[in-house]
């Protein structure tokens, strides 16, 4: 197998030859992907460092693309499955032509303190303090603490481009389990998440944090139902902008008619004061890279900007088939998948509005503070999130009044009507892996901003 | 590579070891509109590699993936340090079982033509109607899992998976509305994907003349896509399977007791759950789990009681129990009430949620309703939104359930549970 760069450029430039000579268009794409997990219970310690290495090659006829992919590298199997993948294509001379600007090029995350040149024990050892930690906590009927570190290399080839990139990411995960007054177990999840080593630096603080707010949850009740005037915070205005909204502004979804969204470009959503964007370039966070599989390098893109609905995030084949701007969104769960337009670090941009003053602003209210997943519904906009932890706002201030498993329903349009203020305060740490549907999972982050949202529909 | 492997194993002399390989190949083809937009063929392998060492009275181990092309000899002596680095309770990881259940190996993969064939005929049909086909996905899997242990074991077994999604849009009351179906068997004629498409696109249909639901306090009917979605969206994310799991017993996380009932109070019929991998093309049917323990059929709540946890060697050691095999097929206990009884006026049908996601640890959810029915002067009338609200515990032990049989994507069970008391959040 080549393992070498320049082995590599020299067989997936040959391959691309072979596309060329039957295909329109094609391209190549290696995910060289390492994994090491540290996982620690009371009782138990988990070590697993896994990984996969493949390489996925497409043609595109004109129509529609040709795939195949392998996990054996050896330079005759790859040679063996172009050609065959190539076989009886016929290109449609009035097909669909990319447009691709020539481009090489190599990146790198950068780091303080690279994962790689740490030893084991010092992994360990992260893992074990905050478990030590926990343990001391007589509260807790448990708790779990994770080291993640991953490394992925992925390279592109195509006639016009040979890119490469090294991303490495590092999370440090810690849950504490407690058991509320009806004997229910309940959990509280904090994270931290850098590139390199330097995720680890707050362990201990971390710990502390998900032990209280374990205490917190032991007296959580579930939410009467109804409209309550809200604080959102960056967890969960991660999770509205990604699941309620960048969801119906993926390209592929789009042009199937899928996505409420098209009706809506160009037209007025929310406040002047209300932008969501969708951002891979952003440094250092889990959803960031610098090209996506299909070779596009990483930039923002508006989803909406001052509160107008704007451009959509895409894949190659529906930008062109709409004739709207690439984006850097043209993504695959692995190399045996196929790319869709997918979400990266997708939040509410930065307000002017002082945190405090936000609060200031709701007399009787709830702050949701975070956890949670949702499911997208592009073509209703109708907004599920769940498992939301939240915490009660009297007078402007958080009082000890605690709600677990909370959810956010309603329609878009009037929820993000009802945005009143957005923070200044701005913060993206969370991971997250989002589906297309109940598949084809891809990093993203959440956060953002805090949202001020009044007539909120909780249950 | 499994040789040298081996080879290093034998050299390196941890105290036990297990390779498991994977081979999977695939076939997939995907339609956007009435367009074909991509086709994908190919095979992966992947490699992993558990080393294990004892140390006193613990044992330490750890798990490495081996791609093609890595330096073999470092990759394990690595995965040995770690190991020796770890002090867990010591159990055995490895027995000499017998008794493995013979599954049937699967048909070939459809070709690309048969596959783009069966797609095409689903368009034809939907053209006949006021609905479109907005994008179909056909997923065809084969695959083949070899494990190789230092007991000398060698147990190799072959699956099968297919998987349906498509993308329903219709005009109606509501204007113009989509139904996202999908659905994953082990075979993709279990699938039926003509009758996987007309059946759906009634649902569509319903969808888009459905209104907003108002607050709900009452029974609500579990039926198709949303019973089961409640007892298998996946194993690890339904509440009972995760609380009779032996691995959350020994972390202290169980609510369930053997013997004792799973809820103090239970109104209606009394349920059974059972973990059976060894239904014939089940969609969740396993020979052995990665431990080479023998696949067998697991009670593991009968008529409301807690019978027993699912374990694997590990957790079965250090509960001092017997394991039990992969986690199967979720089968769930018929009734004796018709189906046709629950739909009485004033109850609330839910055939398909958003997304059902219970709290494992609680039980909790909040699930937003996509197709729900009112049930009124004897007719259904269409609702979509609102979140039914309530706890998967206090549901299984409030619930009633039909005589009649269905199955979808693992579940084997009844065709309708009605559940007591339930709240629906509305306007």
């Amino acid at each position: 197998m080549p393992n070498k760069g320049d082995s590599f450029r020299k067989i997936f430039k040959e391959l691309i030859g072979i596309i060329h000579s039957k295909a329109a268009y094609g391209n190549v794409l290696l995910i060289d992907k390492s994994a090491l997990g540290v996982m620690q219970d009371f009782s138990t310690v988990d070590i697993s460092n896994t990984g996969e290495c493949g390489v996925k090659i497409r043609a595109f006829d004109g129509e529609k693309w040709h795939e195949t992919f392998s996990t054996d590298l050896e330079p005759e199997n790859l040679r063996k499955i172009t050609k065959d993948l190539v076989k009886g294509i016929r290109i449609d001379p009035n097909g669909i032509k990319f447009v691709e600007e020539k481009l090489e090029k190599s990146f790198s995350s950068r780091f303080q303190k690279d994962p790689k040149k740490v030893p084991l024990v010092s992994k360990i050892a992260v893992v074990k303090k905050m478990i030590d930690y926990l343990k001391k906590q007589k509260h807790l009927k448990n708790g779990r603490a994770f080291y993640d570190e991953e490394v992925v290399r992925n390279i592109f080839c195509s006639k016009n481009k040979y890119l490469e990139q090294k991303i490495s990411k590092v999370t440090l995960i810690c849950m504490a389990m407690v058991q509320d007054k009806d004997g229910q177990t309940r959990f509280s999840y904090e994270l931290n998440f850098d590139s390199g080593f330097e995720a680890t630096k707050n362990a201990l603080k971390l710990a502390k944090k998900a032990a209280g707010e374990a205490k917190n949850l032991s007296n959580a009740k579930k939410i009467i139902p109804g409209k309550y005037h809200c604080i959102l915070g960056p967890k969960v205005t991660g999770l509205l902008a990604h699941e309620s909204f960048g969801h119906g502004m993926e390209s592929d979804t789009v042009y199937k008619d899928r996505a409420l969204a098209k009706e809506w470009k160009g037209k007025r959503i929310a406040a002047n004061f209300v932008d969501i964007v969708d951002d891979p370039s952003f440094k250092n966070k889990y959803g960031s890279f610098f090209f996506d599989d299909e070779g596009q390098l990483a930039s923002p893109t508006y989803l909406v900007k001052k509160g107008i609905v704007g451009n959509y995030i895409t894949e190659m084949l529906t930008a062109t088939k709409m004739k709207v701007p690439r984006s850097a969104n043209g993504r695959c769960e692995s190399f045996d998948h196929k790319c869709y337009a997918r979400m990266t670090n997708t939040f509410f941009g930065r307000g002017k509005d002082d945190l405090k003053d936000m609060f200031r602003n709701v007399k009787d209210g709830i702050f949701l503070k975070g956890r949670g997943g949702g499911m997208e519904d592009p073509k209703g906009w109708g907004v599920q999130i769940q498992s939301v932890f939240a915490q009660r706002i009297k007078n402007g201030r958080l009082v000890n009044e605690y709600y677990d498993d909370v959810g956010i329903t309603g329609f878009l349009p009037e929820i993000l009507k009802n945005v009143k203020q957005v923070s200044k305060e701005f913060e993206i740490n969370d991971t997250g892996h989002c589906g297309k549907g109940h598949k084809e999972w891809a990093d993203v982050s959440t956060g953002g901003s805090y949202l001020r949202i009044e007539n909120l529909d909780l249950a | 590579m499994k040789k040298e492997i081996i080879k290093q194993l034998e050299r390196e002399k941890p105290d036990f070891w297990k390779i498991e390989q994977a081979e999977i190949e695939r076939r997939n083809i995907y339609f956007e509109k009435s367009e074909e937009e991509s086709f994908i063929s190919g095979k992966r392998t992947d490699c992993l590699v558990t080393v294990y060492k004892k140390i006193g009275k613990t044992l330490g181990e750890s798990a490495v993936t081996i791609k093609e092309g890595d330096d073999i000899k470092r990759k394990i002596k690595e995965a040995i340090i770690a190991a020796k680095l770890i002090k867990n309770p010591y159990y055995i990881p490895f027995e000499k079982f017998s008794g493995y259940p013979a599954l049937k190996k699967p048909k070939e993969l459809p070709s690309y033509e048969e596959l783009r064939k069966n797609v095409k005929d689903c368009y034809a049909e939907m053209k006949k109607t006021d609905a479109k086909l907005n994008a179909f996905e056909v997923f065809a899997k084969k695959s083949k899992v070899a494990v190789t242990t230092s007991l000398g074991q060698e147990l190799e077994e072959e699956h099968s998976g297919a998987y349906a999604e498509c993308v329903i849009t219709i005009k109606g009351k509501r204007g113009e509305m989509e139904y996202v179906p999908m659905r994953q068997e082990a075979l993709l004629e279990q699938i039926d994907l003509k009758e996987f498409v007309n059946h759906n696109y009634h649902i569509a249909k319903d969808i888009s003349n459905s209104s907003s639901p108002k607050t709900f306090k009452g029974n609500v009917i579990l039926t198709g896509d949303a019973l089961g979605e409640f007892f298998i969206t996946s194993p690890n994310d339904n509440p009972s399977i995760f609380h009779s799991s032996a691995r959350f017993k020994f972390m202290n996380l169980s609510r369930f007791e053997i013997g004792k009932p799973i809820e103090m109070q239970v109104l209606g019929d009394k349920i059974t759950i059972k973990s059976n991998p060894l239904i014939k093309d089940g969609a969740r049917s396993a020979a052995f789990d990665s431990n080479l323990v023998p696949a067998r059929e697991l009670v593991l709540i009968e008529n409301g009681i807690f019978r027993n946890f699912l374990a694997s060697k590990r957790y079965a050691d250090y509960l001092k129990i017997k394991p039990t095999g992969p986690v199967g097929n979720i089968e769930v206990g018929l009734g004796n009430t018709p189906a046709d009884d629950f739909y009485k006026d004033g109850n609330c049908e839910i055939v398909s949620f958003s997304w059902f996601s219970p709290s494992i640890y609680s039980g909790d959810f909040t699930a937003e309703v996509r197709l729900g029915y009112m049930i009124k002067d004897g007719k259904k009338i269409p609702f979509k939104g609102g979140m039914l609200v309530g706890n998967y515990f206090k549901l299984l032990a409030n619930c009633i359930l039909s005589r009649e049989k269905w199955s979808k994507s693992g579940y084997y069970g009844p065709k309708a549970i009605m559940f007591g008391n339930c709240l629906i959040s509305g306007s």
